[in-house]
Formats: C-alpha cells, structure tokens, sequence
C-alpha cells in the first residue's frame, strides 16, 4: 500500500475517532448510574442490527430509506396478531419476520428490475408506514409485561447478544464470501461485474431481502423489550442506521467500505447521542432537538468529508 | 490556386496510452468534398472531434480562414464548423426545434426570455430541407438516426456553413435519404463551403470527393487530387507493407484437431448480427478484422450472451451452449475480454488481486467463503505466467500501465481454463512490447488446446498473429482466409464494401411517424384531468353538497410546494427536506409578523424573512451535494433532522398565533378564496420562467444530459443552484399560504409533508430521471392526489390507509416512467442497427 493510501484511510479513520474520544469522555466524567447506560444502548444495539444490512446495501451503490417502516410494519404485526387473532407469542415473532422479509423482497425485486433504490425505497417507507398505521390503533397495543423480563440474559437484553451476532455474521458474509465480495464489485462497476459472471441480480434482490428480514428480527426485540406495538417505533431510524455507516467512513458512491467501519460509527453514534443526553442535564439547551440538528449536520459533513479524501486518493 | 477555408496545421493530439495524431497538417479548400480515409484508429475521429472543438491539440492549431481559432464545440459551429457525428448526443424529451435552437444558442433578448417565434421559424427553415417532413415540435427521442443525422445536415445548408464534416453519414441512411444528402452537399459546394467526407465506401470516395487524404496509426499518408488515385493505391496506403512475411509465426498442423467452438446462423434481436456461421479448432488462433459498424463486437457478445440471440446455435466441444447470460457462457467454457477495458473490464480502485480473481471466485474459495491464500496463489501465479509489473497485487489496478491492467483482465478468464476465449481489441491502448507478450501469451494458451479467437482493427496484427483471418463486413463474414497467404489488399478489400449499400432487410424504409397530434404530446397532462374529473365525480355522488372551491383551496398550498420538489426533480436532483424547510422559513416569518412591529411592515419583512431562509436552506442543499460531491439523497435527508431541530429550538416549544389580519387576505379576503389567485399568480409565473425563460430552459436541458449540456455550455452547478434557489422561493410561499389560512403554527408544520410534495410532482409527469415535467402537469398531479385523498376521507380511511395510498401511487407512476423509458430505449437500438449501423 503505498503512503497516500495509508494517509487517506488514516484521515477517514481520524474524524469518527476524534468524536468517539470526545463523546467516551463526556460519558465516563458525567455518568451517574453507569449501569442506566445498558438500557440507553438497547436502541443502538437495534440501529446497529440494521446497519448491517445497511452497510452492504450502500457498497452496492444503493440504499433503503424503507427501514425504519419496515420495522414498524413488524412491530404492528406482532401485536395485532398477538392481541386480535391470539396467536402465541413465538408465532406472531415468526410472523413478523416472515413480513418483514417479504417487504425487503419487494424492494430488492423492484431495484433489481432496474428502478431507482432511492425513490423505491422512498415510496416503500410510505407503503409500510401507511400500512403500520392502518392495522393498529393510535396508542398501540399492549403487550404482557413477562416480555420484558424474557429478553433479559443475565443483566444485558438480548439486543446486545443479538447484535454481536449478526456482527460476525455480517464480518464473515460481507468480506469472506463469494456473495459479500460482489457486493462491493457490483457498486464499483455493475456493468464489469455481469460481463464476469458475478450472480450481481441475486446479491442486488438478497441485500435488501436481508436488510428486510433483520427489520423483523429488530422488530420483535422492539416488542419485547417496550412491551408494546405501536405503529411510530423507530421513526426516524432510517437517518440514525445511515449515519451509522456514513459516519464510519463508507463511501455512499459505493464499491467501497466496511462492516468495521459501520461498527465505529455506530459506537460514535451511539455515545454520542448518550453524551449530549448528559450534557443536556447541565445545559438545558443541549435537548433533543439540538441533538437532531447535530446529527443530521454531521452525517452530511462527515460524508463530505469522506468524498473528499477519496478524491485525494486519486 | 483554390482558396484555403480551413487547416489542421501540424496538429499532435496524445491520450494516454496512445499517440492519436501525430504531427499532421491537412488543409481543406474551398467548395471542395475532401474525403478522408483509414482503418479504425488511425486517427480520423480524433481529427474530427479537434475540428469540432470538442478536444484541443496538444500541440498545433486548429484555423479557420481569417485566422479565426475557437475552443468549444459551440464556437466552433458559431465559426461555421459544422460536425455530424455518427453519434450525436440529442436532448431527448426537448423539442426538434429546441434542440436545433440550442446547437447555437437559444435566441434570447435583453431579459433573457426566449425567442419562441424565431425558434420554430428556423427551424422550419431546417426541416424544409429534408425530403421527409419531421414535426418541429414533437420530441427529439422520437427521431430516427437517419432523421437526426439529416437534420444537422440541413441546418449546415440552412446556416450557410463554411466547413461540414460529416463521419460515416450514409450507414445510417436509406438510397433515397443518401441520394438527398448528395444533393446538399452539391449545394454546399456551390455555396462554397469546404465538406469532408469520412467513409469506407469506395464508390462514394471516388463518386463525390475531390480530394483524398489517407490517415494511417495517426499520420497522414498523403492528400491527392481525384484523378491521381485508384482503389488498389487507396486500399495499400491505408493499410501499408507493414507485414513481413519472415516474421509470420508457424501454422501448426490443425488437420487432427477437434473442432471446439461452433457457431451456426447466429442472429441477434437487434438485426446488428444477421447471420454468423462459424468453426474453431483446438489450438486455433482466429483473428476477426473488420470495420466499426461490422457487427464483430455485436457478435461476440451475442455469443457470451450479453447480447439477446434470436436464432442459431452456439457449440462448444460438441455440446450445445447457447448462454443466454454471463453466467451461462462461462459455465460452458467461454472467456471474453471485453473491448471497453475501462468501463467493461476493470475494477478501477480494487486491487489487482481482486480484478484477477473476479471470474474465478466460485474455484477459488472453500464453499461459499473466500480464501485469501487461494486468491493469492493465483494471483501470483497469472503475474509470472504473463509477467505483469506490479510493486504489490493489493495495489490498484488503476495505478498499472495500459498494458499490464490488459494483461490483468486476460489472466483473469485464464483463471477459468476457458475452452474458447475471446478477445475483442486485446491490444488497444497497450504499448508495443506489451502487445508482443500479449500475443505470445495468446500463443501459448492456444497450444495448451484453447480455442483463439481475437478480434482486432489493425490489420497486419490480424495477420501476423493469426492463423486464420475472418473478415467482417456489415454483420456478416465475407471472407475466411489462411493467415499465411493472404495479402493485405485482400484482407482490405472483403472489409470496404465497393459499392453502395443494397436495399436489403437492414435498411428497410423506416417512414418514422413523426407527425403527433395534439392529445399525443399532451398525453400526460390529458390522463391526469380525466383521472382528477373522474375522482371529482365520484366525490359528488358520495356527497351532493361536496363544495369543490374548498377543494381547489386546500390544493393550492400542496401544489406549490409539489411544484418545489419537482423543479428540483427536473434538473435531476432531489430534495427531501422541503417539508422540513417549510416549518423553518415559515417558522422565521411567523415569528417576524407577530413580533409587534406594524402589521404591514411585519407581513413585508416576514414574508421577506421566510423568502430569505427557504433560498438559503436550499442553497446550502445544493452547494453541499456539488461541491461536496455527495448525492443530494444523502443531503436532504440529513438537512431534513437538521432543519425540523432548527424549527424547535427556533419556536421554542410555542406556537406561533395571531399573526397580522391582512396577512390572511393572501388566503380569504371575506368569503372569497384570494389564494386561488395567489396560487395561479405563482404557477404561472413559474410557467412562464421555465417555459419562456433561458434559465428556465437550461434546467431542462442539464436534466436530459449533463454531459450534452457542458458541450453547450450549459454548466450543472448554475443550473442546480437556480433550480434550488427557485424551490426554496416556493417553499417559502407555500409555508406563508399555510399560515395564512389557519393564522396559526405548531412546531410540526411541514412535518412529512416531502412525501407528498414528491408524489404530487411524480405523478404529475416528473420523470425522477429529470428534464421532463411540466407544470401544468404538477397541478393537476396535486389537484388528483388531494382529490384521491378527498375520496379515501370520505370512506372514512384512516391517516395511515392514506399515507399507503400515496406511496402506491408514488410506486405506479415511477413503473409506469420506467417501463415507457425501457420500451424507448428498445424501440432505438432495434432501428438503428436495422439501418445498418451497430449501436456503439
């Protein structure tokens, strides 16, 4: 590798870790009760779960604004069949993912039949949305508390494990596998990647299929962990899970980028956001709406800056 | 001593890789047709595109007569250099006559408002010249190749043009349209124009030229006077007594060898390949020379089935293959390095163990997982086998020269141990000493018993290197020659068709239905008012006392703000955060007008506030998506959280009311409903803007081709930040409508409201692809969706039943643009190789 290149990654590396630093100290100087922590992070833990698929959907050059609906459609899916058609609880979780599967498979069908993934998914996350809301009224429905105390192992949720899971999963799949590594072919040059025989339709439709299928998987820890269905869970999320991997450096052109990297961001992310909860408590204007402002000026710099080493490297 | 209009004058043009024109001096007289001639590559096209003002020499110049000098392609034709290229870059869903307007500049007067009148009128000046009427106004997607091709022609004559290059110009026309074009070039000639004719076709050369200059691996050979050539001299210095005998390589014995690759009357569905038969030994090196436009390519890749095959058969080692994909071809057997090394081989900023290794995965991992350690060995294994210079193989192959990336992409197919492999122009681009090894590689892979097959331009590789020679000829093989004995002459005169080309199948006299009617061109806005009439009805007869004025008033607001999103959208951007910044520009002037300033100064300064934030916020979108090179998605959706934070510390968890009562006359003066007018007052000034407007039309013109467009000078940014800067004046507008109709603001204005705005400008006719929307049809896009909305609320749907809607709808009218652009696209390719020319 020669000097540039090691630079470059360097500097890509260099921001996100800055921040991480900043935030990590902010956190261990300002905590009260570090043990409160465990339940702030669950919600990352799930953002990180679909970052995963997310980080493969964006190095094919593509990416899925849907996912945050999809995990809603879930949700809702659970408790309606749960409450109204009084199916077990493992049933309806099956259930919901097989839903949520069935919608990343109705992008991944649209997107690999040659229509935009950007306008796909942005019809899409109004089709699953509107779907959520329809099937389920306003406040939600209520789930039987003994949920709750299921999806703890120990003293960690199962978030957490779960999360670590598909982590190596995502490891191995995206950088060690024949599929992992069209991914990132595919959204170099899609055109060189269909002359050598690269199965380009089946990653293009299976990212998302993939990205869909972790949405239920999240979807039915939601459930369990909030012990209600409600159609505005994770709304927003799409932004916090593209964040995640923007801000770990993987480049939105595509062809390029990492499962670690998505990894880094997330941990920036995520202590950020538990650093300016702090500091919200001695600042009252730190608030929620100044950490939305915050984050998504970020994920714009930060891409910005990305691009622009990667132009330097050339 | 005839007058010299126009010279190249010792003009050196260099790319990388390759000296394109060395050194030459051509100088073109008056009223004269000088035909230039030579083999693919040896440099016309570069000439060309220098005398078009596309390229600029890297040493030379470029004269016209009076020395005038120019360095873009629109000076260029403003000096009266006109350039028709086999491939000319149209606006599509722009009118013929805008697109022959913009080939000079729209007409535009002191305020920059177009000329319309001026524009038809000269354009029909054009058009009458053509020997088949073409409607000025129907769009240029709709033209055949020969109509385009003619319609520069005539606005050459029409122009009064004092030089007219034209490349190739009869392969795409019919005898009829070719007898028509002679014409206007008699008349040209009269006019005393200078034309330059660049063909193969011998009896034109000898038929019109005066002159005739031959151009050979980037040097002029020499220029003589008619008389003073003959078809044999033509054909020898074209391709020159390069090849020495002495050095031909040995035929090896293929009496006893099996026939591996078969192909029998191949034809594809686009008619670039009519019918290909074809056999190949084991160990046989076939060499395929011919022309551009002979269909070799085409061939190859309807053999590796990129290309759709409509009849025949492929057969390799007895078995028939037929690969209907990549995938199937080299699972049979087959390799092919494609021609196009930089768009179609490589990988550019991937490593080059990672190029070598693309075709091979599924042999070099344990499974479904890859291995390093394998991918490695073979790495290393193709770098001695060909020897490739790399310092590391986790270096880009975008650092390796020409040579060694080519070198790369051929070791990658013999990865596979291909059967047959196929090579198209394996040695473009590439140095001499690497083409030296890549042919002994070619060499040795043929003794191990691969089938050879390499298709190339440069005649004396074909035959020094080959063991046998096909040649090409307008899609068919029209010779299979033994190598050894064969001349060059030979060679030359199977490729150049002698005579004109016949009134065969290919040239079938397409009589393009140009002519649209009214309801045609308006087709979109026509479905979409039937649509709307029809929700209307139905609203009525659900409800008799369904008052339509509040209807049109609730449309108002949302087909402004649809209008926002869609002007972005036809310039070929996107904004999503235009419901966000709604919230904040109206957030702004809210709080301005209630702040206890007198009201008609606070509604001014409000409204100016508003007006203010809604540009800067959009500016900012655009200034960050083209200067820091991220996708506009990725922007807004950012700015979208960005902007809903600003609202909410900006209203500080209050709301904004009482805002000043002749505020809200914009929206009601009394019982009557003042914002329909205001509504119509601002679409149709954004009518007139982007209609009559030149910066209005440029925002068409970078949404259609970016790249056409810069040829023009039209630049992307200037017209992005117009485009922008006019969405956030809407937005504004739109947010203070809102205002003043319900004289009050939660902090959520705005929120969600994106989805439909995009909506309403999808369905409205904006294509996502941009540079086609009108806004006509936004409103009536805004007036069904709401109507839509309208009916679905009085079946009592819920908020989210209708939120679904909206995305369905969003989901139709994209498959619907999707598929009626996909049937274009067919239509296009299928006529133009039917006129005989193979789509590049």
């Amino acid at each position: 590798m020669n000097r540039k290149k090691i630079q470059s990654t360097a500097l890509s590396l260099l921001v996100p870790l800055l921040l991480l630093i900043l935030a990590l100290l902010i956190v261990v100087t300002k905590v009260e009760r570090p043990s409160a922590l465990i339940q702030t992070g669950v919600e990352w833990m799930e953002v990180g779960t679909l970052a995963m698929a997310m980080t493969a959907i964006i190095i094919t050059g593509g990416i899925d604004l849907s996912i945050a609906s999809v995990v809603a459609l879930c949700v809702v899916t659970t408790g309606v069949l749960f409450d109204q058609f009084e199916w077990s609880f493992p049933a309806s979780a099956v259930a919901a993912i097989l839903v949520g599967t069935l919608a990343g498979a109705t992008n991944g069908y649209a997107i690999y039949k040659g229509l935009s993934p950007l306008i796909v998914t942005l019809a899409t996350m109004a089709v699953f949305s509107g779907l959520a809301l329809s099937i389920t009224p306003e406040a939600g429905i209520q789930m039987p508390i003994a949920l709750e105390e299921a999806i703890y192992f120990g003293r960690w949720p199962a978030q957490y494990f779960v999360f670590a899971s598909i982590f190596c999963i995502a490891m191995v799949g995206l950088h060690r596998t024949r599929y992992g590594r069209t991914c990132f072919y595919l959204g170099e040059n899609p055109v060189a990647a269909r002359y050598v025989a690269l199965p380009v339709n089946q990653v293009l439709f299976g990212v998302y299929v993939m990205s869909g299928l972790l949405a239920g998987v999240v979807a039915v820890m939601y459930v369990m962990s909030r012990t209600t269905a409600i159609a505005i869970a994770h709304q927003g999320a799409e932004l916090k899970v593209i964040a995640c991997v923007v801000v770990g450096g993987t480049l939105i052109t595509g062809g390029h980028g990492s499962i670690g990297r998505t990894l880094l961001g997330l941990c920036v992310m995520a202590s950020l956001d538990i650093s300016l909860d702090l500091m919200a408590n001695d600042y009252l204007w730190m608030d929620a709406r100044v950490k939305i402002i915050v984050m998504g000026v970020l994920v714009v710099a930060i891409a910005v800056w990305n691009q622009w080493l990667a132009k330097r490297l050339n | 001593m005839s007058k010299t209009v126009f010279e190249w004058k010792e003009v050196t043009k260099t790319f990388p890789g390759v000296r394109a024109l060395n050194n030459v001096s051509l100088s073109l007289h008056e009223g004269e047709v000088h035909a230039i001639v030579g083999e693919n590559g040896a440099g016309k096209s570069t000439l060309i595109h220098l005398a078009a003002g596309v390229y600029m020499p890297d040493a030379g110049q470029i004269q016209m007569l009076g020395g005038d000098s120019y360095s873009t392609p629109i000076e260029a034709r403003q000096n009266g250099v006109v350039t028709v290229f086999q491939e000319s870059e149209l606006f599509d869903h722009l009118s013929v006559a805008e697109n022959i307007a913009l080939l000079q500049g729209l007409p535009i007067d002191k305020l920059g408002f177009v000329d319309w009148a001026q524009i038809h009128v000269s354009a029909q000046a054009y058009l009458q010249q053509l020997p088949e009427p073409i409607d000025s106004k129907v769009s240029a997607a709709s033209l055949s190749v020969a109509q385009r091709q003619m319609l520069q022609v005539a606005s050459a004559v029409a122009q009064n043009a004092k030089v007219l290059i034209l490349d190739e110009p009869t392969s795409a026309l019919s005898a009829t349209e070719t007898t028509w074009l002679f014409e206007q070039i008699a008349q040209l000639k009269r006019q005393g124009a200078a034309i330059v004719y660049i063909s193969h076709r011998q009896e034109e050369i000898f038929g019109l030229s005066d002159r005739i200059s031959v151009l050979r691996d980037g040097q002029l050979i020499w220029t003589l006077p008619l008389e003073e050539v003959t078809g044999h001299s033509l054909v020898e210095a074209m391709v020159g007594r390069r090849v020495n005998l002495g050095q031909q390589r040995t035929i090896p014995d293929l009496t006893a060898a099996p026939t591996i690759f078969s192909v029998r009357e191949l034809s594809d569905i686009s008619g670039a390949v009519p019918e290909v038969s074809l056999d190949v030994k084991a160990g046989e090196i076939v060499g395929i020379y011919g022309l551009v436009g002979a269909g070799r390519t085409e061939f190859a890749e309807t053999v590796f089935g990129v290309r759709e095959r409509q009849a025949g058969d492929v057969f390799v080692d007895g078995q028939r293959a037929n690969p209907n994909n990549p995938k199937e071809a080299v699972a049979n057997g087959i390799g092919l390095v494609t021609e196009d090394r930089l768009h179609q081989g490589i990988f550019r900023w991937h490593s080059v163990s990672e190029n070598a290794v693309a075709a091979a995965l599924p042999a070099l991992g344990n499974g479904v997982l890859t291995s390093d350690a394998q991918e490695q060995t073979a790495t290393a294994r193709i770098q001695e086998l060909l020897s490739i210079k790399f310092s590391s193989s986790a270096q880009a192959i975008e650092n390796l020269s020409g040579g060694n990336q080519q070198k790369v992409i051929v070791g990658r197919w013999l990865l596979n141990r291909p059967k047959v492999l196929i090579l198209d122009e394996p040695t473009r681009g590439v140095d001499v000493g690497a083409k030296e090894e890549l042919h002994n590689i070619i060499a040795e892979l043929a003794a191990d018993g691969c089938a050879v097959i390499f298709i190339s331009s440069e005649l004396p590789e074909v035959l020094r290197y080959s063991h046998r020679t096909i040649v090409f000829r307008d899609g068919s093989i029209s010779g299979d020659l033994n190598s050894q004995e064969a001349t060059a002459e030979q060679v030359a005169e199977l490729a150049f068709p002698v005579s004109a080309p016949e009134e065969n199948s290919h040239s079938t006299q397409q009589s393009f239905d140009n002519k649209t009617s009214l309801l045609n061109r308006y087709l979109t806005e026509v479905g979409l008012a039937a649509i709307a009439v029809i929700l209307m009805i139905v609203l009525k007869l659900q409800n008799p006392s369904f008052d339509f004025a509040v209807l049109f008033v609730n449309v108002v607001p949302w087909a402004i703000l649809g209008l926002a999103a869609a002007i972005v959208i036809v310039v070929g951007a996107i904004d999503i955060s235009v419901g966000s910044l709604l919230g904040l520009a109206t957030a702004a002037g809210g709080i301005v007008m209630t702040s206890g300033l007198p009201p008609i100064l606070s509604i001014v300064i409000g409204g100016g506030v508003a007006v203010f934030v809604a540009i800067a916020g959009s500016l900012l979108n655009a200034a960050v998506s083209i200067w820091g090179n991220v996708h506009p998605i990725v922007v807004t959706l950012g700015m979208l959280y960005a902007f809903r934070g600003m609202v909410s510390v900006l209203m500080n968890g209050e709301s904004i009311t009482d805002v000043p009562d002749a505020f809200t006359w914009i929206a009601r003066y009394g019982s009557f409903p003042t914002s329909l007018i205001y509504g119509a007052l601002i679409f149709i000034s954004v009518h007139i803007f982007m209609t009559r407007h030149h910066r209005g039309r440029h925002l068409y013109v970078v949404g259609n081709s970016e790249v056409a467009a810069s040829l023009l000078g039209i630049r992307k940014p200037v017209a992005w930040c117009w485009a922008f800067a006019l969405s956030g004046v809407l937005v504004a507008l739109s947010g203070l409508l809102q205002l003043a109709t319900t004289t009050q603001m939660q902090s959520t204005l705005g929120e969600t409201w994106e989805l439909d705005a995009i909506a309403i400008a999808v369905i409205g006719g904006v294509s996502i692809t941009g540079g086609r929307g009108t806004v006509v049809g936004v409103a009536l896009g805004a007036l069904l969706l709401k109507s839509l909305q309208a009916v679905l609320l009085q079946f009592q749907a819920s908020a989210g039943r209708i939120k679904l809607v909206v995305g369905l709808m969003i989901l139709i009218a994209i498959t619907i643009d999707h598929l009626s652009a996909r049937h274009l696209a067919r239509r296009t390719a299928k006529q133009q190789a039917a006129t005989g020319r193979a789509s590049q």
